[in-house]
């Protein structure tokens, strides 16, 4: 597969090279997607992981470098859109995120995954907690929590799964023999 | 010239940190400017809304049909038992709805036969020439109520903001403020359109407020959408609530209410018409009254957006509830 792709990338002239930097941008988008469409699961819907948020956040912790300010205001921005949101809610959130995940860094780059996914819970209960504050404001009355913390929970909770599958794309992409094929590529 | 740039890197890089960390604050101050304004403009941000909903629309129906498909799929696996008892209870149903029809088609005949005698009433002038405007502007007759099938696409109903968006928009001549209904009663109102999309706000959101008829007490009153839910004993789940405003009724108006009233829309906004079943009393005390609403929010899946043009269409909802979404004029 990653031959074809290699292939085929030499063909255009290392478009898809360069192109792969929105490929975590393109993952969020459909998870958001699947998160927002009509699933029919009701009230169900406390208990589903916030897939898109979780996938955000393993590329901030571990990824910055594809994640700088303007991606997540933009992110935040999309999610606010496709959801209906006041506008401004989960740029919030993301922003709030980002500031936590950049001023961590130093720490967490040091830690083992259980350090960091207890990291990650932290900045899950954050997102989360940010957005109830903040939709409390604006709507001038205190909203119901109990549905933010159940998702917080859950989306904790299914952080390593959501680590580990953005993991493997990351080797896939950016992996040692694609540090090579870019060796390869530059010298051709 | 390499070493000049390696310098000139070493120089800037702490002002691209300090300037990066500025941008996040910077950022976050747009994002609460945004919230404040939207705040006081409802419609801020509505056009950005909707095209990213246009864009996304067809992507999120892909995904509500394979969530379907999926349900209808684990609606087979059942036990014989349970088959039998529904098939039982669909027997039951049918035998029940039979008889509604054949009195709803008398009701449908008798009201198109009253209405070719009498001129169509209208509750004020105002709402006559509004009418008559609406109707030149459209090309319709007067009176003909325009009804188009839509499929929830998005299910936002429990979020922050409760709404859903569907699948038709401003190319199918939906226009904001329109009632969206479906075989169970009112659903909301189009809040938003897009070219493809719409979004509908929900009549359990606390930004609806709606004026209704409590019938069986005979009062008018409004019902305002709350983020609340309460327990309800018949389905044994919890079940959102609607309020009874207090501040249009009497302490005395309480007092007639009764659990179990049926609570509908009276048109007197213009924006619904009247006689839509919104839900029913399902507790009263001598501080508040709340209204359970009759359509199942969970199981939200395919709607009806009705452009009414101000004239009474009870006989035609009626008759959708009846027959599944057929209409009087035959259109879907």
């Amino acid at each position: 597969m990653r031959t074809i792709l290699f292939l085929l990338d030499f063909l255009i002239g290392g478009v898809l090279r360069r192109v792969r930097a929105l490929v975590p941008l393109a993952l969020f988008i459909v998870l958001l997607g699947f998160d927002a469409s009509a699933l029919g699961l009701g009230r169900g819907i406390a208990f589903l992981p916030d897939f898109a948020f979780a996938t955000i956040l393993f590329w901030l912790m571990r990824h910055p470098a594809l994640m700088p300010v303007p991606v997540v205001f933009v992110v935040g921005l999309w999610t606010d859109a496709l959801l209906g949101a006041p506008m401004g809610l989960s740029i919030i959130a993301y922003l709030t995120v980002f500031y936590i995940a950049s001023s961590l860094r130093p720490e967490t780059s040091t830690l083992g995954f259980m350090g960091q996914w207890g990291v990650a819970t932290l900045m899950i209960l954050a997102f989360f907690a940010c957005q109830w504050a903040f939709y409390s404001a604006f709507v001038l009355e205190l909203a119901p929590p109990l549905q933010s913390l159940t998702r917080a929970g859950a989306t904790a909770l299914t952080f390593p799964l959501v680590y580990g599958l953005n993991h493997l794309v990351y080797a896939f992409l950016w992996g040692r023999s694609a540090q090579f094929e870019d060796l390869v590529y530059d010298r051709a | 010239m390499a070493r000049r740039r390696r310098n000139i890197t070493v120089a800037v890089s702490p002002l691209m940190a300090w300037l990066q960390r500025f941008a996040v604050f910077l950022l976050i101050l747009i994002a609460v400017g945004m919230l404040v304004w939207n705040r006081m403009d409802a419609r801020f941000g509505s056009n950005a809304r909707m095209l990213v909903a246009d864009m996304m629309s067809p992507f999120l129906g892909l995904f509500s049909q394979s969530s379907a498909s999926m349900s209808q799929v684990t609606e087979r696996f059942k036990t014989y038992e349970e088959l039998a008892s529904e098939n039982q209870q669909l027997r039951a149903d049918v035998r029940i709805l039979d008889a509604k029809a054949q009195t709803v088609d008398q009701l449908i005949a008798e009201n198109n036969r009253l209405r070719r005698i009498l001129p169509i009433r209208y509750r004020t002038a105002a709402d006559e020439q509004w009418n008559w405007a609406r109707a030149l502007e459209s090309g319709r007759e007067v009176g003909e109520t325009k009804r188009m099938m839509a499929f929830v696409v998005a299910d936002h109903s429990r979020r922050y903001v409760r709404s859903v968006l569907i699948n038709v928009g401003r190319d199918e001549s939906v226009r904001q403020g329109l009632a969206v209904v479906n075989d169970e009663g009112l659903v909301g109102r189009v809040r938003e359109v897009g070219a493809s999309s719409a979004r509908v706000l929900l009549i359990t959101d606390p930004n609806s407020q709606i004026p209704v008829i409590i019938e069986r007490a005979g009062l008018n009153a409004f019902v305002r959408g709350t983020r609340e839910s309460a327990f309800d004993p018949d389905t044994r789940r919890p079940q959102d609530f609607l309020r009874v405003e207090q501040a249009f009724l009497l302490p005395e108006d309480l007092k007639t209410i009764e659990v179990g009233d049926r609570v509908i829309t009276s048109g007197a906004d213009g924006v619904f018409p009247s006689g839509l079943l919104i839900g029913f009393v399902s507790h009263v005390t001598d501080a508040e009254a709340q209204v359970r609403p009759s359509v199942d929010f969970d199981q939200l899946s395919d709607v009806l957006v009705v452009d009414y043009p101000g004239v009474d269409i009870n006989a035609d909802l009626i008759a959708v509830g009846a027959v599944g979404f057929q209409t009087s004029s035959g259109e879907n």
